[in-house]
């Protein structure tokens, strides 16, 4: 069972190292800071800026406005919550009713508290000396001015911070907490109950998370046109063209940028023919074999027209079999046509901090070859044939780290290009047994429209 | 029928058919008794079956049956007749010893000390199809695990 904090309990590959009881301290300390990170920023964030200016606030209310002169300009430094902070400051001079002249500093309604002494600095420039601004001040205090009576918004978004940080860690620490207390068969039978799975009902294959077989559910709204249902594509390799052409594209934009600043001149022309040639050179050559590749790929993937394969019962049963058809649509002249029925084990496991998957396959078995097929043009080339699955083997699985797969590969070679391979995934259920322990006949999905 | 295989670590437990092979909708039955455990400081005790996944990726598993019992609610037994269970065995997973992924079946007794200590004994079997052959590991040891 995978750990949220794996450092100290992994597996490697079939091994599994480190210790349960280590993994937990270290679970543990790693919310517990999240925990204290957050409990301190609150704290600082609410006894340094949020309860001063709510009570500024509330005082303010008794305040009276009146008019100032700028006599000067500074930036004070004072202790922030991880290092010293810059505040830009005001020196201003006001008449209070029924006194004489007050000249006082203060910081309120300046600018922003900042850790850069130069950005401190920068908010005092739209001040001038000698200029005149509203102000308001105490009139018990005339000490206490105020250059805007505002209430600011960006320190309550800046609470989220904290807030979250505590959030986060105490959860993980009460998760962690929790599961330390229970078992893990525990926590499944929670699961179990949470999703209303009886145990009682067993006697058919049902897609849960209990039962390990997969959804079926999709099939349901792909009925075909020769057969009953049609399988969809295994549209992994699609996904890869479209990541290598997006890796592609960046590459190569980011080379001519580069060669650009070289050509603009900003260095020397010894210094420029030196880069070019040992940095440049190497970064385009690359580009271009990923070019290549992506090119390839996407012939690979496009370039043999589109491949259906309609099949008569979905799920299939292990020991049933099916019978299914090809329909190809594209090239009419094609040098080899195989079809096969695969089951790939797929593991996934974490090797240090990253997530790998293996892959083994475990049957392979032809259901069609043909070599030099000359199909009429513009016609759908279409070929029948069956779907022997093994009465003995694996039935299709999924749980979150481990599948069973079962699919049919069609493998096309058009002339004068190269072979393309493309998957349709199966379902492969265990037959259903009745009180007598005999095989019935599994619930299927019946076609739609 | 062969006899039933014991696991044991201070506690017993067994599933009945010595040969550890049920079909899908079978009866499960079995029993345990927990000896030792009573004098330990037992608070509670959990026997569960369950399916998990073994070989080279995480483990997954799933339980199928769970009962969940506080030391103080069992009854004594100073003669030590076994508790016994039965549970139906679902249509699947089907226990499965491939190349890189496994789905094990077992039942397994979980035993709650005081000062946090956890006990478990295991006893695999073999769910599979009528026809389906035994695997290797078939009617292989039981485990008996400790922790701390």
């Amino acid at each position: 069972m995978r750990r949220r904090f794996p450092l100290l309990l992994k597996k490697r590959g079939r091994r599994r190292t480190g210790s349960p009881l280590w993994a937990l301290v270290g679970e543990s300390l790693y919310y517990a800071m999240f925990v204290a990170a957050g409990a301190i920023g609150l704290w600082w964030s609410l006894s340094d800026v949020l309860l001063p200016e709510w009570r500024l606030a509330r005082r303010a209310q008794g305040f009276i406005e009146t008019t100032c002169t700028v006599q000067g300009k500074r930036v004070a430094a004072r202790p922030g919550l991880a290092e010293e902070e810059f505040c830009p400051e005001l020196e201003v001079e006001f008449v209070p009713k029924n006194g004489d002249p007050v000249r006082v500093w203060t910081r309120h309604g300046v600018g922003r508290d900042t850790p850069s002494d130069q950005e401190a600095a920068a908010e005092l420039q739209r001040f001038t000396l000698g200029g005149r601004l509203d102000c308001w001040y105490d009139p018990e205090d005339p000490e206490e001015v105020l250059l805007s009576v505002r209430r600011r918004w960006w320190p309550w978004l800046v609470l989220s911070i904290p807030i979250s940080l505590a959030v986060i860690g105490g959860t993980g620490l009460v998760r962690t907490l929790v599961w330390s207390q229970t078992s893990p068969e525990r926590r499944s039978a929670q699961v179990a109950a949470g999703l209303g799975l009886s145990p009682l009902d067993t006697s058919r294959p049902r897609p849960t998370i209990a039962s390990g077989l997969p959804s079926i559910e999709t099939l349901a709204d792909s009925p075909g046109v020769e057969r009953l249902h049609r399988l969809p594509v295994d549209g992994a390799s699609g996904w890869r063209v479209i990541g290598m052409g997006t890796l592609c594209l960046v590459w190569n934009v980011l080379v001519a940028l580069f060669a650009y600043q070289i050509g603009v001149g900003y260095l020397s022309v010894v210094v420029r023919s030196f880069v070019a040639v040992l940095i440049a050179a190497p970064l385009a050559v690359i580009g271009w074999r990923m070019t290549m590749s992506t090119w390839r790929e996407t012939r690979g993937v496009g370039g043999a027209g589109s491949t259906r394969v309609e099949i008569d019962r979905f799920p299939l049963v292990l020991g049933e079999t099916a019978q299914a058809t090809l329909l190809q649509f594209g090239p009419a002249r094609l040098r080899a046509l195989e079809v096969h029925l695969v089951c790939d084990e797929i593991a996934t496991f974490r090797q240090g901090t990253d997530s790998r998957t293996a892959t083994a396959e475990v049957l392979r078995q032809s259901l069609l070859a043909e070599k030099r097929i000359e199909a009429p043009a513009g016609e759908t080339l279409r070929r029948a044939f069956a779907v022997p699955t093994p009465a003995v083997g694996p039935h299709s699985f999924v749980s979150p780290n481990n599948e069973i797969r079962w699919s049919i590969e069609v493998a096309i070679t058009p002339a004068g290009r190269p072979e393309v391979r493309r998957r349709f995934p199966l379902c492969v259920h265990p037959p259903a047994i009745d009180g007598s322990g005999a095989p019935v006949r599994p619930a299927r999905i019946e076609a739609v429209g | 029928m062969n006899e039933p295989l014991t696991a044991t670590d201070g506690a017993q437990l067994w599933v009945d058919r010595g040969t550890r092979r049920y079909a899908p909708g079978e009866l499960l039955t079995g029993g345990y008794r927990l000896t030792e455990w009573r004098e330990e400081d037992l608070t509670a005790l959990e026997f569960s079956v369950l399916w998990y996944t073994a070989g080279q990726g995480e483990e997954d598993f799933f339980v199928h049956h769970f009962d969940r019992r506080k030391a103080a609610v069992l009854p004594m037994r100073h003669d030590e007749t076994p508790y016994r269970y039965e549970v139906v065995m679902p249509a699947s997973p089907l226990s499965y010893d491939g190349r890189i992924v496994k789905v094990c079946w077992a039942a397994r007794l979980r035993g709650f000390f005081r000062g946090a200590r956890q006990r478990v004994v295991e006893a695999p079997f073999w769910l599979s199809l009528p026809a389906d052959t035994p695997a290797a590991s078939d009617g292989g040891d039981a485990e008996a695990t400790t922790r701390g």
